[in-house]
């Protein structure tokens, strides 16, 4: 009966506040979407490989260690480490994991380029078991060549058709499809559109080389080759079964690194161990090398849900203040409640009701907006976030906790306050705010605009080291490279295709490589030749052909640059880092040879200037630039064009047609795959721009709420003075100055929480470029200046009205 | 009904502290009409505040239907002036948001008549005071006179013991302050104990019983229209 009464009466304020009501619920619906996006974000982060069933007890494990010279910190694994889990009791299931290089699949008449395929075992979808749309009969994931699509890329490939029991080709090898899954949710650290049978791999390596290369690849506990998974039985301790498989490995793998070492006594140099990572944490802890995927980092986490809370706080305040700033003629008419009978639980109610109408006018534009703005704010921030509330019953009842705590929180000092005050006090119309209710009030501006210059100054921080990264100089030439994927098509014709490429205008060097900078690397255990047996030296491989040098534009510290022409197909050529790690110190024709079964040993004829062959995040490792063998693969070719022509990229790709058999031309720039790099870091830099933006308008309506509750309860002095002959610039002043000390003292409160964040995040990075403190003064008088002149327009309009009361 | 013995009334201002009632010893029978008439600053609105429950006295005791209520706390003396204390204003004191039926029916709302009794008793009401067309206005869409007479109307709704007024002429004009002067008396008629503030002589006339105040003492007590 009350409560309609309250509603009614709330919708009649509301409405009677005209411009004041439309500015609090603006405010609170931006603070709300800003929420609300990042609680999503929050519980898609949150919700990272929760998929599967009993994922609690999934775990994967990875190995770390000492092998001669060098640091392991893999999440890789050797392939017999599965046959050693298996024997275990206290383990459910284990899946080994073998990522396909990017290939071209073929179905019907479809062609695309893909690069989510991957071998499993046959308990893969034992472990995750993903829900099946289609399974044939005979399933059986032991079999080699069968292949399980999702949904989505059997939709791509065979449209509504049933997949099942359709054929498709990769790589001169034919799968036949015997299942279709539900898609991998985005939040989920593996990646995959094809699951193929691992036993596969034994075919396609057999196709490729040899016998002994095959039992070497599936037997040696020294090649890091494939993700282990396994699910712990219930009631398993992790760590203490690792520490049995450890022990028992030792048992398998000593004896392999003492032949290595070829002394038992070096082999304590060969240790590693493997240690479980539960798969829930893998998307915030690991940060291993030959991760599925890179990884993110908790203090986003922390970063987002301090947002998330400040914003919705503040936002409660800034309704506070707004309301409370509006307030004065409300303060007879709750007088005159309490004298016609209302108690103060009843006064209480009609206050947080009218927050409520106030919060669910806010929440309905928020969920619309943030419901037309999720697509953009998804591909803009490069995630897969959903929001159900027209279609969950738990989106649904969350957001109705949000808005009742919100409308709670904004209606409760109001409620309590005004309800607590005597009735001769309101009616009489004279209610003094106490100075300590002013101190409050700007404190919350303080702290609004502490936040708004911590988010800038960090935000900015971001974009500084990325510009950094992007656009410092790696060591070589970036630019105007074309490069051209699955170059291992023309990899018969060569030189033929290198020819045609370079009569075209504009192609100035052709070259081709196996890796990238940013690409995993190719690793090889060597030492020096007839030196001691303890500088075990894993080095990363790049297989180049000899144009490589002049098209990456890379440094010649000593000797020569590779060239086929001079017999260097056994030469090497080393950067300084791995000049340095192997020790040597007159490396020009020294010899170093590789460990195990190849037995190679190579001249080095040149020492490279250093370059960042993988990211800033990492310093620049040791690496090895050799020639691609004859019949080797390959699987990049690189084009450099000359300067200021436009790339003919229709000539480019008629050449590559010409010599690629039909295979798919897929090509980008160097540019943009080095930018691909910082990806992660530049998705999180927006994120905490669009924070910013948003927490500077939601801190504005703060500092505008502050300013009319100063205008509002200082009328009679403003009027007065105005009456006595004050100037209004001196009234002007006085209101500034009542607000001015707050938002520099959160500005300057702001300078040691985001210095120490900007280093806390810089510390990922092995190359961090430090701003300098100039943003800090930069955005201090930047928000400061806006503050100002917020203030003045909404003082000099709320003086303007009360000079024109007086008159 | 009203008995007052020394009631003192302090007011503090920082250091400053100010009597504004001092040993006021006043008794109002029911079905009385008392006038307290007094210059501005004389104590008027302060003992007709006191009367009403809505301030504490700093001393001596108050008696309303015949219970002491001076240590009352603000609770219990928001419980007494439910339903049996009526209020009317010099500034209406209507709720803006709400019509004037539903001013007229808040304080049966606060004690929690149903629907169908609230609607009785609010229809009596407007129609007693002829002003059953103004129900669907807004006070703010009303002149001063009809504010003051949908003010009355809320404050008699609930049938209270006692209704008290404080300058309830003090927005009109003298033609509507007669109106409102001649209703409040029809009031009176009708048995309901009024005291009213004032600081109109004339107006005063028309109570019973007329108390003077001055510097918040009683000076007189005109007792000749209780005759």
């Amino acid at each position: 009966m009350m409560l309609t009464h309250h509603i009614k009466v709330a919708i009649r304020s509301i409405r009677k506040q005209g411009i004041y009501a439309l500015l609090n619920v603006f405010g609170l619906s931006l603070g709300l979407v800003l929420g609300l996006f990042v609680i999503l974000l929050v519980r898609h982060e949150l919700s990272y490989d929760t998929v599967f069933t009993n994922s609690d007890r999934i775990c994967r494990l990875a190995t770390k260690g000492v092998m001669g010279n060098d640091i392991i910190n893999s999440a890789n694994t050797p392939m017999p480490l599965a046959g050693l889990l298996s024997d275990s009791d206290e383990v459910g299931a284990v899946v080994r994991i073998v990522p396909g290089a990017n290939n071209v699949v073929e179905a019907d008449d479809k062609r695309f380029n893909e690069d989510g395929f991957i071998f499993g075992d046959e308990d893969f979808f034992d472990l995750f078991d993903l829900p099946f749309s289609q399974k044939a009969d005979s399933f059986d994931l032991s079999v080699p060549s069968q292949v399980v699509l999702t949904s989505s890329t059997a939709n791509k490939y065979f449209g509504k058709d049933n997949a099942v029991g359709q054929f498709i080709e990769r790589d001169g090898m034919t799968y036949k499809v015997v299942g279709v899954c539900q898609d991998l949710p985005s939040a989920s650290h593996l990646r995959f559109d094809f699951v193929a049978s691992l036993s596969t791999i034994d075919q396609i390596l057999l196709n490729k080389t040899d016998s002994s290369y095959l039992k070497t690849w599936k037997t040696d506990w020294l090649y890091l080759n494939c993700y282990t998974y396994l699910r712990l039985r219930e009631g398993v301790d992790a760590a203490s079964f690792v520490d049995w498989v450890n022990a028992a490995k030792d048992e398998l793998l000593l004896p392999q690194v003492a032949t290595l070492m070829k002394t038992q006594q070096d082999a304590g140099k060969g240790v590693f161990t493997f240690f479980a990572q539960k798969i829930q944490t893998i998307h915030f802890e690991s940060h291993l090398d030959g991760e599925f995927t890179s990884n993110s980092k908790p203090i986003y986490i922390r970063l987002f849900v301090f947002v998330a809370i400040f914003v919705l706080l503040t936002t409660c305040i800034n309704f506070m203040n707004l309301t409370t700033a509006k307030m004065r003629d409300k303060y007879q008419e709750v007088g005159y409640r309490q004298l016609v009978g209302a108690t103060r639980s009843q006064l209480i109610l009609q206050f947080l009701i009218e927050a409520l109408v106030y919060g669910l006018g806010a929440m309905f534009i928020s969920m619309v907006l943030l419901e037309l703005l999720l697509p953009f704010l998804n591909s803009f921030f490069e995630v897969r976030l959903t929001f159900n509330f027209f279609r969950g019953w738990i989106d649904f009842f969350g957001i109705l906790v949000v808005l009742l705590v919100v409308g709670l929180l904004a209606g409760s000092f109001p409620a309590f306050f005004f309800s607590g005050l005597k009735p001769e006090k309101l009616i009489a119309g004279v209610l003094k705010i106490g100075r300590t209710s002013f101190i409050v009030r700007g404190l919350f501006v303080t702290s609004q605009f502490a936040v708004v210059m911590f988010l800038a100054v960090v935000a900015s921080a971001m974009w500084w080291q990325i510009d950094f990264v992007q656009n410092n100089d790696p060591g070589f030439d970036t630019s105007n490279i074309l490069v051209v994927e699955r170059g291992h098509a023309i990899r018969s014709e060569l030189p033929a295709f290198k020819a045609d490429l370079k009569a075209l205008e504009g192609v100035r060097y052709v070259s081709v490589c196996n890796s990238l900078p940013g690409d995993d690397h190719y690793q090889y255990a060597f030492r020096l030749s007839g030196g001691s047996d303890d500088q075990v030296v894993f080095l990363p491989i790049n297989f180049i052909d000899d144009d490589y040098f002049r098209v990456m534009g890379l440094g010649l510290k000593a000797g020569r640059f590779l060239n086929l022409d001079l017999g260097d197909s056994l030469a090497v050529n080393l950067n300084e880092a791995a000049v340095a790690k192997l020790g040597m110190r007159k490396p020009l024709d020294e010899k170093i040879e590789t460990l195990g079964d190849k037995g190679w040993s190579l001249t080095t004829v040149g020492v490279i200037r250093d370059y960042h062959y993988e990211s800033y995040f990492s310093p620049i490792n040791p690496l090895a630039l050799i020639l691609i063998g004859e019949k080797s693969r390959f699987e990049y070719v690189l084009i450099k064009m000359v300067d200021d022509v436009e790339v003919d990229v229709k000539a480019i790709r008629a050449v590559w047609d010409k010599y690629s058999g039909g295979a798919p031309f897929v090509y980008n720039t160097l540019e943009d795959r080095i930018e691909k790099l910082y990806d992660e870091d530049v998705r999180i830099a927006k994120i905490m721009s669009v924070f910013t933006f948003l927490s500077f308008f939601v801190a504005l309506l703060g500092l505008i709420a502050l300013v009319t509750f100063i205008i509002e309860y200082k009328a009679e002095t403003v009027a007065l003075k105005n009456v006595l002959g004050a100037p209004r610039q001196s009234i002007m002043r006085q209101v500034f100055s009542m607000f001015g000390a707050y938002v520099a003292g959160g500005v300057l409160l702001a300078f040691a929480p985001a210095y120490y964040a900007i280093k806390a995040w810089g510390s990922s990075y092995a190359y961090f470029d430090f701003i300098g403190w100039w943003i800090f003064v930069a955005w201090a008088i930047a928000l400061i200046f806006m503050a100002f002149l917020v203030t003045f327009t909404q003082a000099y309009r709320g003086v303007r009205l009360r000079l024109r009361g007086a008159a | 009904m009203i008995h007052t013995r020394n009631l003192t009334k302090l007011i503090r201002n920082g250091a400053i502290e100010t009597k504004v009632l001092q040993n006021v010893n006043i008794d109002i029978e029911q079905g009385e009409y008392v006038a307290i008439l007094g210059p501005s600053g004389s104590g008027k609105s302060s003992l007709i505040n006191t009367i009403g429950l809505i301030e504490k006295p700093s001393a001596g005791e108050l008696f309303f239907m015949d219970h002491e209520v001076s240590r009352l706390s603000e609770r219990q003396r928001s419980n007494l002036r439910r339903g049996g204390i009526g209020f009317i204003f010099q500034n209406f004191g209507l709720i803006k948001e709400l019509k004037v039926y539903e001013n007229i029916e808040l304080p049966l709302q606060y004690l929690r008549y149903n629907k169908k009794e609230r609607q009785q008793k609010v229809e009596a009401v407007l129609a007693g005071l002829q002003i059953s067309h103004l129900r669907q206005y807004f006070p703010d869409q009303l002149p001063a006179l009809q504010k003051q007479l949908v003010a009355i109307a809320r404050a008699v709704v609930s049938k209270p013991d006692l209704i008290v007024a404080d300058e309830p002429t003090g927005s009109l004009s003298s033609s509507d302050g007669n109106r409102v002067m001649e209703v409040l008396s029809s009031l009176n008629e009708e048995g309901y104990t009024l005291v009213v503030a004032t600081h109109s002589a004339l107006e005063a006339e028309r109570a019973q019983r007329i108390i003077q105040l001055f510097d918040g003492h009683v000076v007189t007590e005109n007792i000749k229209n209780r005759l």
